[in-house]
């Protein structure tokens, strides 16, 4: 039985249309649906990106239009800089020692407040309050903590006779001090270590307490493996995130003493922003992206080892 | 009927909200109306002479617009605009006040950016590298209608002259001077410094003896015996060590820096003297310390005008007296640094003539209006024994005498291009001397080659 013509019924029926042209129109609309977020990607990202990269092959001073000087930037920066690599020691050391600082105490912090105890939830806001916190606020703040003559710090080693450390003024710490200060801001790592920690399988901790294995044991070979997924991705991101230490050395050492924390970004900010050498702060982005780059896949190599999926 | 949200009303909607968003954003703004006639202020009857080069003479109301750092608060850039207004009716001024941290990027991203902007602030420390990136323009063609003969001018007024030329003129100046604690001096015993200065005894011995006696007690309690260190800027105490030792920072061409020969090297292992024997205090003794309670902590210091004036906007003066700075054994004088804040000519710039006027104004009438206003220590020698300077020192705080002394005694230091990488470097080995990780020698010939470079670099840099 045929349909009644489409007009009797009074409802308009489309035109036909080839499948390949509904395929374009799909196409279409579904690139349009994107466009904004395209565009951004674009305009924000991709092109500031493919500007550096002209930029770091020239000579700018963001005054005079950039003149062309091929691989003399990272020639300069390999050769003649002394403070590129004093730069990426500091930024080095700063890595490989706040990134595991950081993630154990966040999963410290995540392991901590995954029990259960009354009031959890206000200790969850009020250790992850340091995270929303300013970052400058944050910094002049660990100042006078660390100050010392008149810092808390220093005030409780008096308590214990310990005499006044000079934290951010004495070349040998001042990189640890601004180590202890990210500590205090690991808020974000520890929410997702404790949704982590939420998502391992009461039956493994079951299974594993019928075993006989004692609560260190049982964090060894049922959380870690559990959660080594997290791990990773805070790892990663952590790496990642301190690579680029800015604002701790700009606002409370300046660089110094004696250049003990002058970090990669910082010096990247001195030569585009106080040296006006905007090739030269380029040629040192793509470096750093090339470095990070580098590490990250170095991780994601070794995570073969360590990391278990289990979905795989 | 149910209507039905399909993927192409979605888009449609979309597409049409946005139009609407751009067309409104590209509307062309509604031109604003012109001065009514009561706007515009009346010439002043004692209006300066008109100049004499043949430039053609401002026509109709002008606005210029003026960029300045923040040295002296919104009330007196107000106060100065009403006085500038009044004194001529043909040039008005739109003013915007910057950090002074924020001045030089914000300059150059102006001028990268053709921002019509007339007169801009001018530090030394931003003088050259304005001048080599083309930023403002000279202005000997101008200074002959400027009507101030050469020889009323203290040394500062040529601070931001470089390879041959004038780039800007100063509207204010702070040169070194020492304070000290007389409650503190008393105190030990001493004399005070004051007297010494009167009878000429006022030396370099003397300094280091009294920083050594003013310097007492351990821990948070610790009394220092000066505030001046080798840890400062290259144009701060370490240039006056050096300058008082026979040395320099760097040659006549600006192509060496000369700071490993002996007689520098001499310098600045003197001004280190007070860090080693920890006279003075280092960077992490005086956290949480600031304002007038310096003066109760360090015993003696450099001290400027302007800071007193800062201080004495905050309500108290501090507890201090002030004198020249002492005179350097080897030199047998005391040459003292200064700084200035300055106009430029914006080379951008649409009225220039027009901003000449305002720069002049400010050079001469403004910079009287600044004296006394309390903000400024005069430029030039016939205003020093005005009594609308005289009359504003606050004693026993301030002596007149004590800025004259300081005003002659000022030597200019080329602040040359990229000084301020130049000045992290010294720095830098500055902090390696204070710790004992290098020698005076060790240090200054460790960081004479990344110098130089950076001085043979801009040297070959013409100017546009």
């Amino acid at each position: 039985m045929s349909l009644a013509p489409a007009s009797s019924l009074g409802t308009r029926v489309a035109p036909a249309r080839s499948p390949r042209r509904r395929v374009l129109i799909r196409n279409l609309e579904g690139w349009i649906f994107i466009a904004p977020s395209v565009l951004g990607l674009v305009i924000f990202t991709a092109g500031p990106m493919l500007a550096s990269a002209y930029f770091s092959l020239c000579d700018y001073d963001l005054v005079r239009p950039p003149v062309w000087a091929g691989f003399n930037n990272y020639v300069r920066l390999f050769t003649r800089d002394r403070l590129f690599y004093v730069s990426l020691s500091n930024t080095a050391y700063y890595t490989f020692l706040a990134v595991p600082l950081q993630t154990l105490m966040a999963l410290a912090q995540a392991m901590l407040l995954n029990m259960r105890l009354k009031g959890v939830n206000i200790y969850r806001t009020l250790f992850y309050f340091p995270t929303i916190t300013p970052t400058v606020a944050t910094v002049i703040l660990w100042t006078y903590i660390l100050s010392k003559n008149y810092g808390l710090a220093n005030s409780l080693l008096w308590v214990f006779g310990i005499p006044a450390i000079n934290w951010l003024f004495e070349p040998s710490l001042a990189k640890f001090s601004l180590i202890l200060m990210s500590l205090w801001q690991v808020g974000g790592r520890m929410v997702i270590f404790l949704a982590a920690l939420q998502g391992v399988p009461e039956e493994l901790y079951e299974a594993s307490a019928l075993d006989g294995a004692s609560w260190w044991r049982k964090q060894i070979n049922v959380t870690l493996p559990m959660i080594s997924p997290v791990v990773f991705f805070n790892v990663i991101m952590g790496v990642i995130g301190t690579f680029q230490v800015f604002a701790a050395a700009f606002i409370a050492t300046g660089g110094g003493p004696v250049n003990a924390t002058l970090f990669y970004v910082l010096l990247l900010y001195r030569q585009a922003f106080e040296n006006l050498r905007m090739g030269v702060a380029s040629a040192m982005a793509w470096v750093l992206f090339l470095i990070v780059m580098a590490v990250t896949g170095l991780q994601f190599v070794a995570s073969k080892r360590w990391v278990y999926y289990e979905a795989a | 009927m149910r209507t039905k949200i399909t993927r192409r009303s979605v888009l449609l909607w979309g597409l049409a909200g946005s139009s609407a968003a751009i067309l409104s954003a590209c509307t062309p703004k509604t031109p604003t109306p012109a001065p009514k006639a009561t706007d515009v202020p009346k010439v002043a009857a004692t209006v300066a002479p008109a100049p004499t080069t043949a430039k053609p003479a401002v026509t109709g109301p002008v606005t210029i617009k003026v960029w300045v750092q923040e040295a002296f608060g919104k009330d007196a850039w107000a106060e100065v605009d009403k006085a500038f207004h009044a004194a001529q009716g043909e040039v008005k001024v739109e003013r915007s006040i910057f950090p002074h941290g924020d001045m030089e990027a914000k300059t150059l991203t102006a001028l990268a950016a053709a921002e019509p902007l007339d007169v801009i602030y001018v530090h030394p420390m931003f003088n050259n590298t304005y001048a080599i990136k083309g930023a403002i323009l000279p202005l000997d063609d101008y200074l002959p209608s400027l009507g101030i003969p050469d020889s009323d001018w203290y040394p500062v007024f040529a601070f931001h002259k470089w390879r041959g030329k004038t780039w800007a003129l100063p509207y204010q100046d702070n040169p070194h001077i020492l304070g000290y604690n007389p409650d503190l001096v008393k105190a030990a015993g001493l004399t005070e410094p004051r007297d010494l200065w009167k009878q000429g005894k006022w030396n370099q011995a003397a300094y280091d003896e009294y920083a050594q006696k003013l310097t007492k007690g351990t821990g948070p309690s610790k009394q220092f015996g000066t505030g001046i260190t080798i840890r400062e800027s290259i144009r701060s105490a370490p240039v006056m060590w050096l300058w008082g030792n026979k040395a320099d920072v760097w040659n006549k061409d600006e192509t060496e820096t000369l700071v490993t020969s002996p007689e520098a090297i001499e310098a600045l292992s003197d001004l280190a003297k007070s860090s080693w024997n920890t006279w003075a205090p280092e960077p992490g003794d005086m956290q949480g310390v600031s304002g007038n309670a310096v003066w109760d902590k360090v015993a003696m210091g450099g001290i400027a005008r302007w800071t007193m004036m800062l201080a004495k906007q905050g309500g108290k003066f501090p507890n201090v007296r002030c004198l020249p700075h002492f005179a350097f054994t080897k030199s047998g004088k005391s040459e003292v640094r200064d700084a200035t804040n300055a106009c430029g000519l914006f080379a951008k710039g649409k009225n220039k003539d027009a901003a000449w006027k305002y720069i002049k104004w400010m050079v001469t009438e403004g910079h009287i209006v600044l004296i006394k206003l309390g903000w400024v220590t005069p430029l030039r020698k016939s205003l020093m024994g005005q009594d609308y300077w005289i009359s504003q020192l606050t004693p026993p705080y301030e002596d007149p005498e004590v800025y004259k002394v300081a005003a002659d005694s000022v030597r200019l230091m080329s602040h040359v291009v990229n000084i301020g990488e130049i000045d992290k470097l010294f720095l830098s080995a500055f902090d390696e001397i204070v710790l004992k990780k290098k020698t005076v020698k060790q240090a200054m010939e460790g960081v004479k080659p990344g110098i130089d470079d950076i001085l043979k670099a801009t040297a070959k840099i013409q100017l546009p």
